[in-house]
């Protein structure tokens, strides 16, 4: 009998494209946003302005042909030039704004509108790469601003309740029916779980609008309860109109988690439970529920997290009043960054505190995401 | 106290249907309301789509007011060049991501496997970030790193971003059909002579294909549904079909958007339909083995 070979392909050598990737693409722009979080821009502004001579020179001197390959300010939006002033179109608002703008003949152009004059030129040579970080300085002032400024703090707040009220009726609502579903024979049960994976299939934007025009004013269940006697009601634009549809959306989300820990338990435990002398209803509690909870708790995360950060749902169901923590970052991110940033890492360090809670510490890295697959 | 009629409305039935869904198998009734409390769930799910189906139909211009039965938005559809350049962006998207990261997630899971104990669990952990973290949170740190990179927003930018969140998903479906694997037959290919390569082609491969299939369906899925990401990474020229639906929400969505989804939404039953009548075969085997 031959030796085992004593030299193999090391097979692990397969996942070091994948380790290179997850750095750049995975850690790095985690890294990226704490780091924006703790900085600011040095501002040019004063400094600058004395070395302006006069707009009009400055004007003819910009290259206006690159900008549209410029990937800081093609993000921005759109540029209207008429000879005299810049004017910069957001193109996710639709309302004129002032920007710092990058230009690709090596050169930042800091752009303000003020009275009169409307271009600033800073002058920094070589722009490329890098150097984007150069002027900027550390500071914890975006933080500051969040919790100092009372209005983040209240829709902030606002965001928290209205994720934690989706997610304990995803739970009242989704258990029960993982529960029947587990029940079921396998056959059926195969069958009707994909129904309920179905309806991802149609766009989550359409399926909230498609909420709005059952609940608007004019909307069907109005007219159904109009044509009943009883009174319009008025549904939208409220938090729970919110809610219903967050709950609408991540349902799902809690049942095929609590679904798939269900059916993997092992039928004699439930058996020898009976057989010791439990109820019916001391083996839900005391057998079934606790081996569920890791599928409860990948459910939780899997339903809080996005129903923190939706913005979406809150923008078409829940109006202006209803404003939440995601379309807030949104919203500053295109005009500062750095807050921007400030905001999302609070976002990231709760989601962290609530999943070590939710985990109960007990993270071995490999449950908490497979729940759902 | 909107809010309290809403609790209200759906807490008190749910708590009647608990104490009745969660009541012992031999009483008839609580097989009932089990069979209610499924259906009442189905209704709220199914209830939007039907609106949205019935909508597309509609010979007006609104989504929720009924004017009378036509085939006018698919006509519309078939005549909209935006539209169809946001799908086809959407579906050339979805499926060169959902494909790349299928094959880069498999071999790297393969090889996440074979790794040492403490690699790889640090590298499980780095895998669950996009999963575990808010999309709008990983959009927008994407965003980021494409200004700090100087990577252009377009294609490459949207398609790099969908490889990134999909990877993960391929590699924990991955994963545990790796676990289930019965690693004597790979040895024992070697023992009879076969090269590393040829072993893990044709003994690794077949093992874990309900994994890599699962995981390409899922990565196409994410990748079809997603907004948020996108939103972040596409830039102003190149627009999916969520991006597209997003701006309609805002100046108005027509009927002809439900039509589109209709389609696809038939397409999908169809697929499941087919693939379902294949099934039984699969079964008796499964059973065999």
């Amino acid at each position: 009998m031959k030796p085992f070979p004593k030299f193999r392909l090391k097979r692990s050598v397969f996942a070091y494209p994948y380790v290179v990737f997850a750095i750049i693409f995975l850690v790095s722009p985690l890294v990226l946003v704490i780091f924006y979080s703790l900085t600011r821009e040095i501002d040019n502004y004063s400094v600058n302005k004395s070395s302006v001579n006069s707009p009009e020179v400055i004007i003819d001197n910009l290259d206006f042909i690159g900008y549209e390959e410029d990937p800081v300010l093609s993000q921005v939006g759109t540029y209207y030039y008429d000879g005299e002033t810049l004017t910069v179109i957001n193109y996710r608002e639709r309302h004129p704004e002032t920007y710092r703008i990058f230009f690709e003949n090596e050169k930042i152009s800091l752009i303000e509108e003020y009275e009169g004059d409307t271009l600033i030129d800073a002058d920094l040579k070589d722009v490329k790469f890098l150097n984007r970080l150069k002027g900027v300085y550390f500071t914890i002032d975006n933080f500051v601003k969040f919790f100092n400024t009372g209005d983040y703090m209240k829709v902030f707040l606002r965001s928290l309740y209205i994720a934690f009220m989706s997610t304990l009726f995803c739970l009242i609502i989704g258990f029960p029916t993982a529960y029947v579903l587990s029940k079921m024979k396998e056959r059926t049960r195969n069958i009707v779980s994909v129904m309920f994976l179905l309806p991802m299939w149609i766009n989550f934007l359409l399926r909230t609008y498609a909420w709005r025009t059952l609940i608007e004013k004019t909307g069907i269940i109005n007219t159904v309860l109009e044509s009943v006697g009883l009174p319009a009601q008025n549904l939208m634009y409220t938090q729970g109109a919110v809610i219903l549809v967050m709950v609408y959306d991540f349902l799902p989300f809690m049942i095929l988690p609590i679904y798939n820990t269900l059916i993997k338990i092992d039928r004699s435990v439930i058996e020898a439970s009976y057989d010791l002398g439990a109820n019916h209803y001391r083996t839900l509690f005391r057998v079934i529920f606790p081996l569920a909870l890791p599928g409860i708790s990948s459910g939780v995360t899997m339903t809080f997290v996005p129903a923190i950060t939706a913005f979406a749902i809150s923008k078409i169901m829940g109006g202006t009043q209803c404003a939440t923590i995601g379309e807030t970052i949104e919203r500053e991110f295109s005009t500062d960054m750095w807050f921007g940033s400030a905001m999302s890492v609070i976002i990231m360090v709760l989601m962290l505190a609530s999943m070590f809670l939710i985990a109960g510490g007990d993270n071995d890295g490999e449950n908490i995401g497979g729940g759902l697959l | 106290m909107t809010d309290i009629i809403y609790i209200a409305l759906i807490a008190i039935p749910v708590l009647i249907a608990l104490v009745l869904v969660f009541g012992s198998p031999k009483r008839k009734i609580t097989k009932v309301s089990r069979i209610i409390y499924l259906t009442a769930i189905f209704v709220f799910t199914y209830l939007p789509i039907f609106v949205l189906i019935v909508f597309s139909f509609n010979s007006g211009r609104s989504t929720g007011v009924w004017e009378g039965f036509s085939l006018k938005w698919y006509e519309e559809l078939i005549n909209d060049a935006r539209i169809q350049a946001a799908l086809l962006t959407t579906i050339i998207v979805a499926l060169s991501s959902a494909v790349i990261s299928t094959v880069f997630g498999t071999v790297s899971a393969i090889g996440i496997f074979y790794m040492k104990k403490m690699p790889k669990n640090i590298i499980m952990n780095i895998t669950n970030i996009p999963i575990l973290n808010a999309d709008i949170i990983t959009g927008v740190s994407l965003l980021l790193l494409y200004n700090i990179l100087g990577i252009d927003l377009g294609y490459a930018s949207l398609i790099i971003a969908h490889i990134s969140f999909n990877i993960p998903y391929v590699i924990l479906s991955v994963m545990p059909k790796l676990k289930q694997m019965d690693n004597n037959i790979y040895e024992a290919a070697l023992d009879l002579g076969a090269t590393p390569t040829k072993a893990l082609v044709n003994v690794i491969v077949p093992q874990i294909m309900p994994g890599i299939v699962s995981g390409f369906l899922l990565a196409l899925t994410m990748s079809m549904d997603d907004f948020v990401i996108s939103l972040f990474t596409s830039g102003p020229v190149v627009s999916t079909l969520s991006l597209e639906i997003y701006s309609m929400t805002k100046r108005g969505i027509t009927p002809e958007i439900n039509a589109l989804s209709t389609i696809i939404f038939v397409i999908v039953i169809a697929v499941l339909l087919i693939s379902n009548l294949k099934n039984p075969q699969a079964d008796k085997k499964k059973r065999r083995a």
